[in-house]
């Protein structure tokens, strides 16, 4: 008997624990269901885009124009009223660039109330999708694809999780119109900068090939690993030499080292290099590696370092003494700052679209550094605290501090900058 | 006397065939030059660089520890120490003492680790590693270390790195051949459990194994730090491609090790490595192919090494066969 009892109010138990957990969900659902209703859907909230046919902003979701409070705001890091948590994908903390990029963010979090969550170093696609979803987790609103090798089903992933999604996947079209696609309205774009990898290679070899370098050895990375990024700038380098070449120039690759520094092959080749009677050492990534070799060598006055870098504290020696002579430069704050007012506009109801209604690529310059003077500018500015785009360029950009901006002005100040710009 | 030249012979026969080697097929592929030059150079840093690591690992290793920290021992004693001198404006010796100093406190940290904790050293040395990696990225804002051009870098090339290399082998040969650290070591090595219940302390010599190591590794941190001028933090374990090229010296130390002293083995190893390194580099080799062969070479030189005694069977074999049928006759 007493086990029927049991047996009975275990049932029973089971039950109502059932039912609770189908009540929850169905409300959960039925939340859900609203909260998605209420997100800015692609049609009703670009109609105005469809009407002005040129008019680039999305209207904000919310009663309040931007424009009403914009006398009202701010930079002092009290704007958005809600903190805007963002995760940024990042593939190695110790890169120049990633630090590069992080000091910028943090000058801006000064001005914006916003917070950066920055990965782990990730090393694939899983790893990546695995972090987007800690990003949800977390309660970002956004996230910016600094480092993408899930392509666009990075951007659907974040989607799914109603966060925007900032990157341009390389320049690559069909991804952008997948992510376009597959993620709609949480999609913002991202730059291009045409083929970048490739044409990162090829402008320092036609750098180089105006500096007079003939013979020339050529770090490829990961290029024999058949690592992407790096095939791509090799092929890049290897054209621009043909290039050269058809145009006149005595230039040629006399040896290519391939794999990073920190291996004995590398170390064995390096000793090779330094043997050899060339002109310039062209690096398809840091450059660093050589420079205490090439000081011990005697060749300092003799020899041209060239690479895809950073303008930092690194280089600034060198370049000064004519050692690195040619730097191909991503800007942080032209080619990656620019996620924040895309973000900023998106999470305030006023994403800024094309004339489809949809995120969108656009142009950036990679910027070629090839004289001391250019590289002093960037540094010496970088150096005094300031910034080549500041947060007043940004709060310039964003619809809640300037009714009047809109996805051209955008474009056009952003596609605007080159080195010879910064003073 | 025999025997001795019998020693010696066999200690340095495999570094000297390897150059052998590689001088005629450099020479025929139209790459003169091997083992002269700057190439020598390379060669001599290759050989105590990876040698100091090679001999890091070879305490721990065959005692059934493996060390999953030694790249990162290297790259934050490196960073920790590096930074202490550029910052104080320190010289070349403070360079050598402080970043060794830091190293050994490392290993100690490893060690003490490893016996407290009572789990496999596999498990433990990740999470060390792991660890170090991550303090490494901490530190300095994540810049790592950069004296290029610093005039206390001298530790690269000779005679300062056989000078440094060869007072760590010296007092090595002394620690393993004349000391009761070195017999326990060796009895240890040989079968822990009778070791331990015949009063050896194993956690002891344990934890100065470690300790060892870490000088070991800090001395590979200061010549490495000579030689590049910088050293970056590494995460996600990936400080563990700084102990790949170490393998095939241990392997070559401990077939030679019967011939000659342990450490000086291992060295030899490393020699033999160095050569093989800087011979496809001489000869355009890809550092891809690189990669295979070495591979094939350790795996080679494991299957030589696993299945030698084998051969010596077969001889006792036939010798005493050959006794037999004499006695038959």
């Amino acid at each position: 008997m007493k086990k029927k009892v049991l047996s009975m109010m275990l049932a029973a138990a089971m039950v109502f624990s059932m039912a609770a957990c189908g009540s929850d969900d169905a409300a959960g659902n039925d939340q859900g269901g609203d909260t998605r209703q209420e997100e800015p859907s692609g049609d009703e909230d670009q109609a105005p885009a469809d009407e002005g046919g040129d008019t680039d902003i999305q209207e904000p979701a919310g009663d309040e124009t931007p424009s009403d409070g914009a006398a009202d705001i701010t930079l002092d890091g009290s704007w958005p009223e809600e903190t805007v948590k963002i995760g940024f994908v990042g593939y190695d903390q110790a890169s120049e660039q990633q630090q590069a990029i992080t000091a910028y963010f943090d000058y801006l979090c000064e001005n914006f109330n916003m917070e950066i969550m920055y990965s782990e170093d990730l090393t694939d696609a899983q790893s990546e999708l695995d972090f987007i979803g800690q990003c949800a987790a977390a309660g970002c609103k956004a996230v910016i694809g600094y480092y993408n090798e899930a392509k666009e089903q990075s951007a659907i992933t974040c989607a799914d999780y109603q966060m925007y999604y900032w990157g341009g996947f390389g320049g690559d079209e069909e991804s952008v119109a997948a992510a376009v696609e597959g993620a709609g309205e949480y999609y913002l774009g991202g730059y291009t900068l045409g083929d970048a990898e490739y044409e990162a290679g090829r402008s320092m070899a036609k750098a180089l090939a105006e500096q007079g370098c003939e013979k020339v050895v050529l770090c490829s990375g990961g290029a024999a690993m058949g690592v992407p990024m790096f095939v791509s700038r090799k092929q890049g380098f290897e054209d621009g030499v043909k290039e050269a070449v058809d145009g006149g120039a005595t230039m040629e690759i006399v040896y290519e080292v391939e794999g990073w520094p920190g291996t004995d092959a590398f170390t064995a080749a390096q000793t090779s290099v330094m043997d050899m009677d060339i002109d310039a050492i062209a690096s398809t990534f840091d450059v660093a590696m050589w420079f205490q070799l090439v000081m011990e060598s005697g060749k300092a006055d003799s020899l041209k370092l060239a690479c895809i870098g950073e303008v930092s504290d690194t280089y600034y020696d060198f370049f000064n003494s004519g050692l690195v002579s040619v730097i191909v430069y991503d800007n942080e704050e032209t080619c990656f700052g620019n996620a924040i007012p895309l973000i900023l506009n998106a999470v305030s109801g006023t994403k800024l679209v094309d004339e489809s209604g949809n995120g969108f690529l656009f142009p950036v310059e990679r910027w070629t550094i090839t004289t001391p003077e250019q590289y002093n500018s960037v540094y010496d500015l970088h150096d005094a605290g300031n910034w080549v785009v500041t947060a007043e360029d940004i709060a310039n950009l964003v619809v809640a501090f300037n009714a009047d901006a809109t996805t051209d002005t955008f474009k056009d100040f952003y596609g605007s900058f080159t080195i010879d710009s910064v003073k | 006397m025999k025997r001795i030249l019998k020693n010696i012979v066999m200690t340095i026969a495999i570094p000297v065939l390897v150059y052998v080697f590689f001088l005629i097929v450099c020479n025929l592929f139209g790459s003169p030059g091997f083992g002269v030059g700057s190439d020598l150079s390379t060669i001599l840093y290759t050989t105590l660089y990876t040698g100091m690591i090679a001999l890091a690992m070879s305490y721990n290793l065959t005692c059934g520890r493996f060390d999953f920290s030694v790249g990162s021992t290297i790259v934050l004693a490196a960073i920790l120490g590096g930074n202490i001198v550029k910052d104080n404006k320190l010289g070349p010796v403070a360079l050598l003492l402080i970043i060794v100093v830091i190293a050994a406190v490392l290993g100690l940290i490893s060690g003490l680790a490893y016996v407290a904790l009572k789990i496999p050293p596999m498990v433990v040395s990740i999470g060390i590693a792991m660890v170090y990696e991550a303090a490494g990225l901490m530190f300095n804002r994540a810049k790592g270390i950069k004296m290029i051009g610093n005039s206390a870098l001298i530790f690269s090339k000779p005679p300062y790195s056989i000078l440094i290399a060869g007072v760590a082998v010296l007092v090595l040969i002394f620690l393993y051949n004349f000391t009761s650290f070195g017999f326990q070591w060796k009895m240890l090595r040989s079968g822990q459990k009778i070791a331990v219940d015949i009063g050896v302390n194993e956690k002891l010599n344990a934890v100065i194994c470690y300790v060892i190591a870490g000088v070991l590794l800090g001395i590979a941190a200061v010549m490495y730090l000579s030689k590049f001028g910088t050293v970056s933090p590494e995460i996600g374990l990936s400080s563990s491609s700084f102990f790949m090229s170490a393998f095939l010296p241990l392997f070559i130390g401990g077939a030679i090790e019967k011939y000659s002293d342990k450490n000086i083995g291992v060295l030899m190893g490393a020699l033999a490595q160095a050569m093989i390194t800087s011979g496809f580099g001489k000869l355009g080799f890809s550092s891809s192919l690189q990669t295979v062969l070495n591979g094939v070479i350790v795996m080679a030189f494991l299957v030589y090494t696993s299945n030698s005694y084998k051969l010596v069977l077969r001889k006792l074999h036939k010798e005493k066969l050959a006794r037999a049928l004499a006695a038959a006759k």
